[in-house]
């Protein structure tokens, strides 16, 4: 089995290739030099960072949904109420982290939930742009279209 | 000695100086002067020139080196501080730099000052080699050797990469700015090349990752200005060094705006903000909250009663229901023993479920982290106080200052369940036969769950094995804390003669 990972500069790259006594070994090319170590369980299973997405509001902890506080399409604000949820002898309440909409609810009352699970999916409210904010950007455009017509 | 003088303190030159400030970052001679009370920093080794001669170091001038040492005064005290200038060199660390920072840590040991560290670096002076690891070494030999002695702080306003990161992480609190701070081991650049993965600089080690997720920084600011302020109030309780108490100023009652009674619900399962009981007890209702954004679960951090600083630990029931896990078993133990070194008392405030179950805990070892807060409380010498408000099952229940870690007074609300488990897993344990043997299995786990509830959820089971001091009425906590906090003040214990533990890091 072998898997290849290019980097970025052309010297670099990681070979992981079968040895003969049943464990793996983990070539890694940096710096012009190579390096050989056994490619262990824990560094193959290690999670690989994942931006996380703010829109998406995932279980914290394994529990059962108690009940849903709002419906798909309603606009909510930021720290309204959302989901009662039960776990470890609490009555835990989600709250929204900013206003927005419901766009999508995963999850039904009743259910049990490992931790991880995709409960909702709240599309952010832009933040309100300011007269200021909204001056300066007018400018900016009629900047770039005056620089336009030089050519 | 004008015309000198005058040209070292412009550092990099009024371009590089205007650069800095373009980045959003202050110079580091006003970082200095915003920090300290006017007119009382005293600079020492400003005329200090690098050594290095190779790789076209010879005959380059570089103002102080590119770090100004000195002491100052904050709030009347005085402080030993350095701060790391990124207008000459990048800020990077030479040889005479760092003998600059070990010559003031080392005052600022003898003269018993707390030291300042204000950190803005682009890492080792590569042209000096190894001497730059070698002033890194005696550094951190430094950090660890004033630890508990002298409090140490360190500011992040800028850079933090590589091995300098290890000198803040040895100090005893943190202090970040958003978007300035940087703090990782091997840089974006670095991981994309070795290992494919791609990642923002902000993203890997700016000052939001450091404050929710890995815990390395204490205290978040959004602006210089307002860590410097954070810093002044830190100061504000802490001691100056160990044989020292802390300040003691008048009290205050608490505001009638946090009525201990109306925050917390007796209904065990609704949460509550914890904090708004602590700022119940607390002198002017002040908490100064420590890693206020990792491990939520735990709420640390100061107050005062009766004038004294006091170092409280608590459940947060409504994050994560207030389990105890690995993070929140790591946070509280360093805090205890922060506290334990500087001889501040300790309130506990419980109300925990019981430690977080998982795979994912277990395998992050939970075993040892769950340890450090045992082993943290044990080893505390310091006046210990408990209340119980409402849960405390199970292994967290011993682990949150119990009696059986000599904890000094344990008080508990009537509301208090203290257990072994929750009613549900219990009964399901205990009365498995006549359950499953029952006509109605489903009828005979309920009323066995309602029996095992009305005799064991109460706090008279441990009260009457006087596990617990006291079973108090909420209104009358402060009261309870406030005696036992005087009775405990000259509290004398001993602990048996070791050159220390080996507490499960």
């Amino acid at each position: 089995m072998e898997k290849k990972k290019e980097g970025n500069l052309q010297e670099e790259e990681m070979v992981i290739t079968d040895h003969p006594s049943d464990f793996q070994i983990l070539s890694v090319t940096a710096e012009g030099r190579k390096y050989q170590t056994t490619f262990t369980k824990k560094f193959a299973a290690r999670k690989q960072w994942v931006r996380p997405n703010p829109e998406e509001i995932k279980s914290f902890i394994p529990g059962t949904v108690e009940k849903i506080l709002v419906k798909k399409g309603q606009l909510i604000k930021a720290n309204d109420e959302i989901m009662s949820y039960i776990a470890m002898k609490m009555r835990n309440i989600i709250r929204a982290p900013f206003d927005g909409k419901v766009e999508t609810i995963f999850v039904k009352e009743g259910e049990q939930l490992p931790k991880g699970t995709p409960m909702f999916i709240i599309k952010q409210k832009p933040p309100a742009q300011s007269k200021e904010e909204l001056r300066k950007a007018a400018k900016e455009q009629r900047k770039t279209k005056r620089r336009k017509n030089h050519f | 000695m004008d015309k000198k003088t005058e040209k070292a303190i412009q550092g990099g030159g009024e371009q590089a100086i205007a650069k800095q400030i373009a980045m959003g970052k202050l110079p580091a001679r006003e970082r200095i002067n915003c920090l300290v009370d006017e007119n009382s920093f005293y600079e020492y080794d400003l005329f200090v020139e690098h050594d290095a001669r190779e790789f076209g170091m010879d005959g380059k001038e570089l103002p102080g080196d590119g770090v100004i040492i000195g002491t100052g005064k904050i709030n009347g005290k005085p402080v030993a501080i350095y701060a790391q200038d990124f207008t000459v060199a990048g800020g990077s660390l030479g040889s005479m730099h760092a003998r600059k920072i070990t010559k003031i840590m080392d005052y600022a040991l003898r003269m018993r000052l707390p030291l300042i560290g204000i950190n803005d670096s682009g890492g080792a002076r590569i042209q000096e080699g190894v001497n730059s690891l070698a002033g890194y070494g005696e550094i951190f030999f430094r950090n660890t050797l004033a630890s508990g002695v002298t409090p140490q702080l360190s500011v992040i306003l800028g850079p933090c990469a590589g091995g300098a990161v290890y000198s803040p992480a040895l100090t005893d609190f943190v202090f970040v700015v958003d978007n300035i701070s940087k703090m990782f081991i091997t840089g974006p650049e670095v991981i994309k090349s070795v290992l494919g993965e791609e990642i923002s600089m902000e993203d890997l080690g700016g000052a939001r990752v450091h404050c929710e997720i890995t815990g390395n920084a204490h205290f978040f600011a959004k602006s210089e200005k307002e860590c410097f302020e954070q810093i002044k109030t830190l100061l504000s309780y802490i001691p100056w060094h160990n044989e020292e108490q802390s300040t003691v100023v008048a009290t205050r009652e608490p505001s009638k705006k946090y009525n201990i009674e109306k925050i917390v619900p007796v209904d065990p399962t609704k949460p509550y903000d914890v904090r708004d009981v602590i700022r119940s007890l607390t002198d002017n209702s002040d908490f100064f909250e420590v890693q206020e954004l990792w491990a939520a679960n735990i709420v640390i951090g100061f107050g005062r009663m009766a004038g004294k600083t006091i170092g409280f630990v608590a459940n947060q029931p409504m994050v994560l229901a207030g389990v105890l896990d690995c993070d929140s078993s790591d946070k509280a133990a360093r805090f205890i023993r922060y506290c334990d070194a500087f001889d501040i008392p300790l309130v506990t405030i419980e109300d925990m479920p019981g430690y977080l179950p998982g795979v994912d805990q277990e395998h992050a070892g939970v075993i040892r982290h769950g340890a450090k807060l045992l082993y943290a409380y044990s080893e505390a010498t310091v006046p210990r106080i408990t209340v119980i408000l409402r849960k405390a099952y199970g292994g967290g229940y011993i682990a949150m200052n119990s009696r059986h870690l000599r904890a000094d007074f344990v008080f508990a609300w009537p509301m208090a369940e203290i257990a072994v488990m929750g009613p549900e897993g219990a009964a399901n344990i205990i009365f498995r036969k006549e359950i499953t043997e029952a006509a109605d299995p489903e009828a005979m786990r309920k009323q066995k769950v309602q029996e095992y509830k009305n005799k064991f959820a109460n706090p008279y089971v441990a009260a009457a094995k006087g596990y617990i001091d006291s079973v108090i009425k909420p209104k009358d906590t402060r009261q309870f804390v406030l005696q036992a906090l005087e009775l405990t003040k000259v509290k004398a214990v001993g602990r048996p003669k070791k050159k220390h533990g080996i507490p499960p890091f």
